[in-house]
C-alpha cells in the first residue's frame, strides 16, 4: 500500500491555496471523521497501546510510501518508537488539525474517527512505549 | 557583506508537513482567515511578554557579514529528496545553536527540524532565508468562559535577499507550552510538548497588508510557550532554495 501517489504527496485537506478559504474551512468541517478536538485528560486512564493499536495505524497512514526511509518524506522518518516521539509537538499539531494525513491521500492513509481518537490519546497522554 | 551560503537544512518542515504539498503556483496563493471568528483579544490586569534571552545572530557571520540563503519558488514543487544530499555545510544551524544561550550547543540539534527557539519580537527564520518581526495584543492567557479570548499576532515577514515583503506564504501559528527538558536538554529540539494551542489549529492565517500576517494564539496555562511561525508550509522543503521556513520565539505567559 502506498500512501503518496508518485507524484509526491497531495495537499491535505485545508492546505491547498487554490481552494478559496470558505471553502477550505467547509471542506475540513464537513469531514466527520475530522474532529478537531482533544480528547480530556481523562482519557489517560486507558491510553491505547503502541503495539497494537498506535503502531499499525501510524505504518499504514504516515510511514507507508512517506514517512519512512525511501519514502517522499524519508527525512522525516515515523517509521519506529523512537523517530516517532522525537518530534510529537508537530504531529500532535497536524493530525489534530486535519492536516495530516493528507486528505487525498487515498482511503487507505485516512484515519478513521476512532483511530485518530486513539491516536491524539496516545500523543496527550505521554506517548507510552506500551 | 553578505554572504550567499549554501546550506542544507533537509527538513526544516514539520515531519508530517513534508507531504502536504502541492506545488505550486500554489505556493504564490495568499494566506486566508484562522479558525474561528475573533471578537475581542484577551486582556489582563499584568500582560506576559517575550522571554528575555540573547538577540539571535544565527544568520551573522564573524566577520561582520550576513547569511542570506535566496529562496526560488520553482523549489516548492521539487520533492525528490535525492536532490538535497548534497551540500550540508550546517553553517546556519551551527551559529544557531550556539547563539541560544538557552540550549547547550551540540547534542542532537542537528536532527531537529527546526532551528533553536529564539528570544524577543525580531530575528531571521531558521534559514537565513526571511527576517520576521512579530508584535501582539497584551499577552494574557486565554481566560475563562464559552469563548476563550486569543492574543492576536502580528508578524512581518521580509526577504533577507532583497528586504521586500514576503507575500503569499500563507503563514501559520504553532503555539504550545514549552516542556522542561526538551527546548534546553543537550538534545534540544522544542518539539515534544503536547500541550498545544488545540483552538488554533494551523490554519493560515489573514495577510495584509503585504507580508504581513495576523493569526490568534490561546493560551490556556501560564508559563513558558514556544510560539513557532510557518512560512510556505505548503512547499515542499527538499531544496535549500525552498520558500519554506520558521522562526520560533519563546513567550511568558503571567
Amino acid at each position: 500500500m502506498t500512501l503518496c501517489a508518485s507524484t509526491g504527496c497531495p495537499d491535505p485537506a485545508g492546505n491547498d491555496p487554490n481552494v478559496p478559504d470558505e471553502a477550505r474551512s467547509d471542506a475540513v468541517a464537513a469531514a466527520p471523521a475530522c474532529l478537531r478536538a482533544l480528547p480530556p485528560q481523562s482519557a489517560c486512564g486507558a491510553v491505547p497501546s503502541y503495539a497494537n493499536d498506535i503502531l499499525p495505524v501510524v505504518h499504514r497512514s504516515c510511514v507507508t510510501g512517506c514517512h519512512e526511509p525511501g519514502g517522499v518524506a524519508a527525512n522525516q522518518d515515523l517509521s519506529n518508537y523512537t523517530k516517532l516521539t522525537q518530534d510529537l509537538t508537530p504531529v500532535l499539531t497536524q493530525v489534530l488539525g486535519c492536516v495530516m494525513p493528507p486528505a487525498d491521500a487515498g482511503p487507505d492513509a485516512a484515519l478513521g474517527a476512532t483511530e485518530r481518537m486513539e491516536l491524539l490519546t496516545w500523543l496527550v497522554c505521554g506517548s507510552p512505549d506500551n | 557583506m553578505i554572504h550567499h551560503r549554501h546550506f542544507s537544512r533537509l527538513i526544516a518542515g514539520s515531519p508530517l508537513a513534508i507531504l502536504a504539498f502541492t506545488p505550486l503556483a500554489a505556493c504564490s496563493s495568499g494566506g486566508g482567515t484562522s479558525g474561528s471568528p475573533i471578537t475581542s483579544a484577551a486582556t489582563c490586569s499584568s500582560p506576559g511578554q517575550p522571554t528575555p534571552g540573547p538577540a539571535d545572530t544565527h544568520c551573522a557571520l564573524d566577520d561582520g557579514g550576513m547569511i542570506v540563503q535566496p529562496t526560488n519558488q520553482a523549489s516548492c514543487t521539487v520533492a525528490d529528496a535525492g536532490a538535497a544530499s548534497g551540500d550540508d555545510g550546517g553553517a546556519a544551524d551551527d551559529a544557531a545553536t550556539s547563539a541560544d544561550s538557552g540550549g547547550p550547543s551540540g547534542g542532537g540539534a542537528d536532527s531537529c527540524p527546526y532551528g533553536p527557539t529564539m528570544y524577543g519580537q525580531e530575528s531571521d527564520d531558521d534559514d537565513c532565508k526571511y527576517h520576521v518581526k512579530w508584535t501582539s495584543t497584551p499577552i494574557c492567557e486565554q481566560g475563562g468562559g464559552p469563548a476563550p479570548a486569543p492574543v492576536i499576532f502580528t508578524v512581518t515577514v521580509t526577504n533577507k535577499v532583497d528586504g521586500t515583503p514576503l507575500t503569499g506564504a500563507a503563514t501559520r501559528i504553532e503555539a504550545f507550552a514549552t516542556t522542561a527538558g526538551d527546548w534546553d536538554a543537550a538534545t534540544y529540539c522544542d518539539t515534544k510538548s503536547t500541550h498545544i494551542d488545540q483552538n488554533n489549529l494551523f490554519d493560515p492565517l489573514h495577510e495584509g497588508p503585504p507580508g504581513t500576517y495576523k493569526g490568534p494564539v490561546y493560551f490556556d496555562q501560564p508559563g513558558q510557550w514556544t510560539v513557532r511561525f510557518h512560512f510556505f508550509e505548503n512547499c515542499f522543503d527538499v531544496l535549500e532554495t525552498s520558500p519554506h521556513g520558521h522562526a520560533a520565539y519563546h513567550v511568558t505567559v503571567p
